[in-house]
């Protein structure tokens, strides 16, 4: 069975690139517009891999991957954050959120491939 | 046409319209934090989106444009009429770029075109640009049967609009003319656009360069006046002592620069302090078909891929 990932991002552009990307990865991908919408798509099917947005409407990431972690099966995505700042303190929050992995926007399939095997999602 | 780029287009075209009613509502009620954080979102996705899209031009604008915001949401800069109108100059060159990409992309086949259709708008922004400055400026445009091609003319509109927002609002002080003209010269379509304005003021510009560390100090002294002029293309590179409504802040120049480099051509300034400021545009007349330059799709859309 495929693989699943789960984008989550306001951006439409971002998806459609990270969807391209994942599915060439060989990844079952499904979308998420912000935090909220991310946290229901769990709830019904959690996906193997989240790449994640930071700043994002109605829900944050940062709120989403807490909120991700203490659900039941909660810990088993591996949760990748994708962000356009070089900030520390963002990447601390992130990392004592329970992120796995990060990757800086704009990515292309050679980074999130790099990514991925990372993170054991692929070998 | 790239499906990132025209996502990004449409996607672009969305936001534009939802920030251009946020900031006059926060033109309303520069209070409204919330709205502040609301905007800035908005404006930092459509960068993030440049960088997918691969269009460093415009990203540098929003990126310009954010950290204005950023430094409202913070408290660094008040919420003042003239902080909302520049995050506001910077949304308008933001959408002029994207709906002439998406004008690119219709346009598979190309034609040549009188070169006059490149400043055929220029009256009414000057009309414009008259009233919202109160000043009172002539354009001369001379007849010209130079023509170019037509996939290029998103892109010379998109610089004569700068470079005659920035004579008007720079340049000229209260009365002036703008001219302009173009000729085919050595395989390049070469645009010359003048006013007769303060003109550009070379030691304002030296002490620039020394103060941003681009120059050591003997260097800068040494400079002739025509390469100290070029660092006017430079990103973040502006001596006005302050920005206003119209031009400023350093976006843009750097972009039209980029622009046209990335076509294989180029653009210089020369001036004379208190007489003006001439601007030269060359242009290569012959493109490959189908266009294939290397970059173009930053500026002016792909159109060779579907």
């Amino acid at each position: 069975m495929k693989k699943t990932c789960l984008i989550v991002d306001d951006s439409r552009v971002v998806r459609k690139v990270a969807r391209r990307v994942a599915q060439d990865l060989g990844f079952e991908c499904s979308e998420a517009e912000d935090g909220q919408k991310a946290y229901e798509a769990c709830q019904k099917a959690m996906p193997d891999v989240v790449l994640l947005d930071w700043n994002m409407p109605v829900m944050s990431g940062a709120e989403f991957l807490e909120r991700l972690r203490q659900m039941p099966n909660g810990k088993h995505p591996k949760v990748i954050f994708c962000t356009t700042e070089n900030s520390v303190s963002q990447l601390k929050r992130a990392v004592s959120s329970g992120a796995d992995e990060y990757i800086m926007k704009p990515f292309d399939s050679e980074i999130v491939e790099l990514k991925f095997r990372q993170v054991g999602l692929i070998k | 046409m790239d499906e990132v780029l025209a996502e990004f287009i449409t996607e672009t075209k969305d936001y534009l319209d939802v920030l251009d009613r946020d900031l006059i509502a926060l033109q309303k009620d520069p209070t409204d934090r919330a709205l502040i954080h609301e905007i800035f979102r908005a404006v930092h996705t459509i960068k993030s989106g440049c960088g997918f899209a691969n269009l460093p031009g415009i990203e540098s604008v929003a990126h310009d444009a954010e950290n204005i915001l950023m430094r409202m949401r913070d408290g660094m800069e008040k919420t003042t009429p003239e902080n909302i109108s520049l995050v506001s100059r910077a949304l308008q060159i933001i959408r002029t770029t994207v709906e002439s990409l998406g004008h690119a992309s219709l346009t598979d086949i190309y034609e040549l075109r009188p070169i006059e259709d490149a400043w055929r708008v220029l009256p009414a922004i000057i009309a414009d640009l008259e009233q919202k400055l109160g000043k009172s400026i002539i354009f001369e445009a001379k007849p010209s049967d130079v023509t170019i091609d037509s996939r290029l003319l998103p892109i010379v509109k998109a610089c004569l609009t700068h470079i005659v927002r920035n004579a008007a609002d720079h340049g000229i002080e209260q009365n002036g003319r703008i001219k302009i003209e173009a000729h085919h010269k050595d395989g390049f379509v070469v645009i010359e656009v003048s006013d007769n304005g303060k003109g550009l003021s070379l030691p304002a510009i030296k002490k620039k360069i020394a103060q941003q560390g681009l120059a050591t100090d003997a260097q800068t002294v040494a400079m002739q006046p025509q390469q100290a002029f070029s660092y006017i293309f430079k990103p973040g590179f502006s001596t006005a002592p302050e920005t206003t409504l119209v031009s400023g802040s350093g976006v843009g120049l750097d972009a039209v620069y980029t622009a046209l480099d990335k076509l294989g051509g180029n653009i210089i300034v020369s001036s004379v302090e208190g007489q003006g400021c001439r601007f030269i545009m060359s242009i290569p007349e012959n493109l490959p078909m189908p266009l294939a330059v290397p970059g173009l799709q930053d500026t002016i859309g792909q159109t060779g891929e579907k």
